[in-house]
């Protein structure tokens, strides 16, 4: 019975072909033939996956390993050949680091510029949006967007020793939304040193919690404090805008 | 082993897009049963997504992420090809208010909005999309949405699918016996390259690398693979807020209100929301409200935070006086706001 199906599928997938073909084709009873025809149908859908060829036959998968098992092995390189290499990496690091303070500051100043909470809007309802041309990025919503509108702010993003004020923004929370979407440490508008606090992380939350005052029983209450962030663009696999969720909602700007 | 390798590809071909053809019973039964009451949206051909009836004298309401075209058509349970324009949208809900260029329509049932579900029990829902309807499960009823752009906060439901390649971007939510729960406004990103740096993020701050995050894991990642399938997270407008769009919908005014003072609020330390931007001649301006000012109190319920204060006001009815106790340098200062649209 086993030997039987196999033929079936093999014959079906066009493994087997001429001669034993049409004598496994000429025994075939109705039930055999459903099946074989099914298969065929099933044959032309996989062809629209994207499966590898070589998970179809047992002989393409050998083949498929013993290719990749006969790579040529790289030939080892004698020490004093990599010896330039840690010169290299010390040279290459200074100059990032000179690179990244000047491409910060100047990036905190462009962002004060086009930050939706620093621009005026025309709009008709009491919360002022921002422009068109206005893309999502999730740091739009976070506290460093109303500091850089205060005057002070570039002054103060100079001083590396000490937080400006107790409201400075967090340099962690910062990175991990911005690497989240792809971007890089200078497309921050909350990298300037001045306004990274260290110390932040040592401050109590204040997440909301049940029990704690009469606003977490009077409300619905997200456990953790986090809030979900949607986005104006659409995902293209579920045509829904974009959302992340961020758990620490500190720094998070609401209008109301 | 070949036929193990053969029935692997046949599950994979059966967990493909045909699952979303092929209905479930109780699927089949919430489809009937919602029929009435939807309109499945065609523009340039193809159909985009469904709307669902609010008045019988042929007012709709869809996504704004589906009627962004300029001839678009509904097509009723009967078969009954009406043409629509949108009549207006609600900017914190982005749900459109669509008109059918035909007077009364006959077999048109208005949507009943459903009760909030129960905070700590899942439930199952049901997204009504072009094909019929795609079961979900309710994961969390108590999420807190920030729209943009307008950052206005609204309430959201959190929901699981096991449909990765469907499309239920803006399509309504609907209990088992009919009525509206929601509409799906966003999902958690799911491509590759977002959920690879997700992963990386996540793994530099847990295991002490050089990521540096603090607290460790702020950003959720989206869950991708679960089980046979892949997994989609999706958050719907939730029905406290579906009322408000319903009822303003339906009013004579055709207009949803959602109540806002005018103004952009942060945390602040130790306790209240600070005022980081207001708008001329809004409620707050009027009132006397002023940028740094640190709200922490609103008609005698105390605001911890931003959140605290934009779950207030969701409560809150527009025109209804509400005191406001701010602080100003050393000074607590109480004044009074109307709340507009």
């Amino acid at each position: 019975m086993k030997r039987r199906d196999d033929d079936l599928f093999q014959l079906a997938f066009g493994d087997i072909r001429g001669d034993e073909a049409e004598s496994i084709e000429a025994t075939l009873d109705a039930t055999e033939r459903d099946l074989v025809q099914e298969l065929r149908c099933l044959k032309l859908d996989l062809q629209s996956l994207p499966v590898p060829e070589h998970q179809l036959s047992t002989e393409r998968l050998r083949d498929a390993i013993l290719n990749e098992g006969l790579q040529p092995k790289p030939v080892s390189q004698p020490w004093w050949r990599l010896a330039w290499a840690p010169f290299a990496a010390a040279a290459i690091a200074i100059v990032a680091f000179q690179t990244m303070n000047i491409g910060l500051r100047s990036e905190a100043d462009r962002v004060a510029v086009v930050d939706p909470v620093s621009v005026s809007s025309t709009s008709s309802g009491l919360l002022d949006s921002p422009g068109p041309d206005f893309v999502f990025r999730p740091e739009h919503w976070y506290e460093a967007g109303a500091r850089t509108a205060e005057p002070n702010f570039a002054a103060r993003s100079t001083d590396k020793r000490v937080p400006s004020t107790s409201r400075a923004v967090s340099r962690g929370r910062s990175s991990e939304v911005a690497s989240r979407f792809g971007g890089s440490r200078s497309d921050l508008p909350v990298t300037a040193p001045g306004v990274v606090s260290p110390s932040m992380d040592a401050v109590p939350g204040r997440s909301l919690k049940s029990g704690d005052g009469a606003a977490a029983d009077a409300l619905p209450v997200s456990g953790n404090g986090g809030v979900i962030l949607i986005g104006a663009e659409t995902d293209s696999t579920t045509g829904a805008n974009r959302a992340i969720e961020v758990q620490d909602s500190r720094d998070v700007l609401i209008g109301g | 082993m070949y036929s193990s390798v053969v029935n692997i590809a046949v599950a994979l071909v059966l967990s493909g897009p045909a699952q979303v053809q092929k209905l479930s019973k109780v699927e089949s039964d919430v489809w009937r049963s919602v029929r009435s009451s939807v309109l499945v949206l065609q523009a340039n051909g193809s159909d985009r997504g469904v709307a669902i009836c609010v008045d019988a004298s042929g007012y709709f309401v869809a996504h704004k992420n589906l009627v962004g075209f300029p001839i678009l058509f509904g097509r009723m349970g009967n078969g009954q090809m009406i043409q629509l324009y949108v009549h207006s949208t609600d900017p914190t809900t982005e749900l459109s208010l669509l008109k059918a260029d035909v007077g009364r329509l006959s077999g048109l049932r208005p949507v009943a909005v459903a009760e909030e579900p129960e905070g700590n029990s899942l439930s199952t829902a049901f997204a009504i999309v072009p094909g019929g309807s795609i079961k979900t499960e309710i994961s969390s009823v108590d999420k807190l949405g920030i729209m943009q752009p307008s950052r206005r906060a609204v309430p959201l439901l959190e929901l699981r699918f096991e449909a990765p390649l469907t499309r239920v971007g803006g399509a309504p939510l609907f209990t088992q016996k009919g009525e509206l729960l929601g509409f799906i406004s966003a999902a958690l990103a799911t491509d590759e390259d977002s959920r690879i740096q997700n992963q990386q993020t996540l793994a530099k701050s847990t295991v002490g690398g050089t990521g540096g995050f603090g607290r460790g894991g702020v950003v959720q990642v989206a869950p991708t693979q679960f089980g046979p399938t892949g997994l989609t997270v999706a958050y719907a407008i939730g029905p406290s807020a579906m009322v408000r769009v319903i009822d303003g919908y339906r009013s004579p005014e055709r207009q949803v209100v959602f109540p806002a003072i005018g103004i952009v609020i942060a945390d602040a330390k130790p306790t209240g929301a600070e005022i980081r931007q207001i708008s001329e001649k809004s409620p707050a301006s009027e009132a006397g409200l002023q940028l740094g000012d640190i709200i922490i109190e609103i008609g005698s319920q105390r605001i911890r935070n931003q959140i605290d204060y934009a779950k207030y006001m969701m409560r809150r009815k527009v025109g209804e006086s509400l005191e406001v106790k701010v602080l100003r340098g050393t000074e607590t200062i109480a004044l009074n706001v109307v709340p507009r649209s």
